[in-house]
């Protein structure tokens, strides 16, 4: 099938648009798809419905230079993808599909797993906190890194003391 | 690294070339650690930004003082409790910032960044919090040889303490939001820093740093890009901050190090079958510290190397570790103009360079 969008190449990917309101189902070539500056993601063709609906929040959609700009610092498109430089927190939703695509060819992943802060209270759960750190305690201990173990201990301490407070 | 007895020289020498009690003893020259022979050390820095403020690129000079001031308000609490000192960097003179430079406790951006900005760290170069950097808070933690472990609980203990004071730009999905989303998900990047002097001399370097690169970590000089020769010291890095957690981070990087440290060693042992090849140049290196009129600051970083792989294998018995650390950090242009109390030329710096060597070394 011909690319729905430019009519010239072959499709290799299925991309969903948002049309008035509605998510409508595009077959297009990857230039199409990707803008002229993106390397391809690591998947070609999306067959199965599963893997559609993850990439349909993922693929790029691209827009006109300059179209989009970030309400939270009035940084634009344009300067976004020349400095590749975010300007506030909420530059992370205003160019989230860039982002995606960026993400995909420097880390590799998309989604942050790790450390939680503190504040608010999305704080890790804290009995899992606990078991790495009492399992950390053990190997260092085990290791003889003694100094380390007792960072470990003070810092299992305060977290208990912590959850007795609250 | 043990203390080593100097050739030549007596107590008197020592003393009277001891007036450097001002100069900092930072704890990632401090040469003791596990595996201190190949490893100098650790450093893990955490990127973090404020919820609700403008990202450097995006700040007017008005929100860059606002910000820094915000901040060092609300960690004024931690910094008097750590004991650290603070600095506002614009106070500082362009010697002072590249000194901080040298000491690894404020970055090239720091330095040469145009707006409101400071630094905390405290006095044994443990720590450092780089305020309104590329992001809003850099967290750094030294260690010296190699102890990530240790590195990592104590800047997550330092995170945690902020993160009770300010709130961080954060997002469920990508996690610590930071300038560059080569630093975005856990903000980490944990550096090991080492020195390869048997693999660069053997020329196995680029085979090495190759393995590295497809363990997907980076591998950097001393100073970060473009200074990969200098002092046969490499800085092994994390490439990857979102998708991974610190503790996945961590065992990634341990297993690169650990392979590092392996090859260096067997090199090494190669080495000693030919000892007199090592012994030779190291003990060709003492000689031209000793008695050099003129000294650039590459060739004594690459002698001290010499004389450094020399005296880990105990073929040496020449300058201190001690005083090798002190050359290391004093000669260094911004120390070495600093204690000249002038701007000095290249001319001028590559003798004065010579000149404080040599008393250091007592010759």
């Amino acid at each position: 099938m011909l690319c729905q969008k430019c009519n010239k190449v072959q499709a290799t990917y299925q991309q969903l648009d948002l049309e008035n309101g509605k998510w409508v189902q595009h077959h297009v070539c990857e230039q199409c798809a990707l803008g002229t500056d993106a390397a391809p993601p690591p998947a070609k063709t999306i067959g199965v419905i599963g893997k559609l609906l993850i990439e349909a929040s993922e693929v790029a959609r691209p827009s006109p230079e300059g179209e989009m700009t970030c309400p939270g610092c009035g940084l634009d498109h344009a300067s976004f993808r020349r400095q590749r430089r975010l300007g506030c927190g909420r530059c992370y939703e205003t160019f989230h599909d860039d982002l995606l695509q960026i993400f995909r060819r420097v880390q590799e992943h998309v989604n942050h797993r790790g450390k939680v802060p503190g504040r608010p209270a999305a704080s890790a759960p804290a009995p899992l906190e606990l078991e790495r750190l009492r399992a950390n305690l053990q190997r260092a201990i085990e290791e003889e890194r003694f100094e380390e173990a007792a960072l470990y201990r003070d810092k299992m301490r305060r977290l208990t003391e912590e959850s007795d407070r609250s | 690294m043990s203390a080593r007895s100097r050739k030549g020289g007596s107590q008197e020498d020592d003393d009277a070339h001891d007036d450097d009690s001002d100069i900092p003893r930072d704890e990632w020259l401090r040469g003791e650690g596990p595996d201190e022979d190949v490893v100098v050390c650790t450093r893990v820095r955490l990127a973090r930004n404020l919820e609700g403020h403008e990202f450097s690129i995006m700040q007017t000079d008005e929100q860059a003082a606002a910000l820094t001031a915000e901040v060092t308000e609300a960690l004024g609490p931690l910094a008097r409790q750590e004991e650290w000192k603070w600095f506002d960097i614009r106070a500082l003179s362009a010697l002072e910032r590249r000194c901080l430079v040298e000491r690894h406790l404020i970055s090239r951006e720091l330095e040469e960044a145009d707006r409101a900005r400071g630094v905390m760290f405290d006095p044994a170069g443990r720590s450092s919090v780089m305020i309104n950097e590329e992001d809003h808070l850099r967290i750094q933690v030294f260690r010296s040889g190699l102890r990530m472990q240790e590195a990592y609980q104590s800047a997550d203990s330092i995170d945690d303490a902020i993160s009770n004071r300010v709130g961080y730009a954060w997002s469920n999905q990508f996690g610590y939001l930071t300038s560059c989303p080569t630093n975005t998900g856990t903000g980490m990047r944990i550096s090991v820093l080492m020195h390869l002097p048997a693999l660069v001399t053997a020329k196995e370097i680029e085979k090495a740093t190759n393995a590295i690169h497809e363990m997907n970590m980076t591998v950097r000089g001393l100073f970060g890009e473009g200074s990969q020769d200098v002092g046969d010291l490499f800085q092994i890095s994390n490439q990857k901050t979102l998708g991974s957690s610190e503790d996945e981070i961590l065992d990634n990087l341990s297993s690169a190090v650990r392979s590092l440290i392996t090859f260096e060693r067997r090199q090494r042992q190669e080495f000693m079958s030919n000892r007199v090849f090592v012994e030779d140049r190291a003990w060709r290196a003492v000689g031209i510290l000793e008695r050099a009129r003129s000294l650039s600051s590459e060739e004594t970083m690459n002698l001290l190397s010499r004389i450094r792989l020399g005296a880990v294998l105990s073929l040496v018995d020449g300058p201190t570790f001690d005083q090798m650390n002190r050359i290391f950090l004093l000669t260094q242009p911004g120390h070495l103009q600093s204690r000249a109390g002038q701007q000095l030329d290249p001319r001028q710096r590559d003798e004065f360079r010579a000149r404080l060597v040599r008393d250091i070394l007592g010759t």
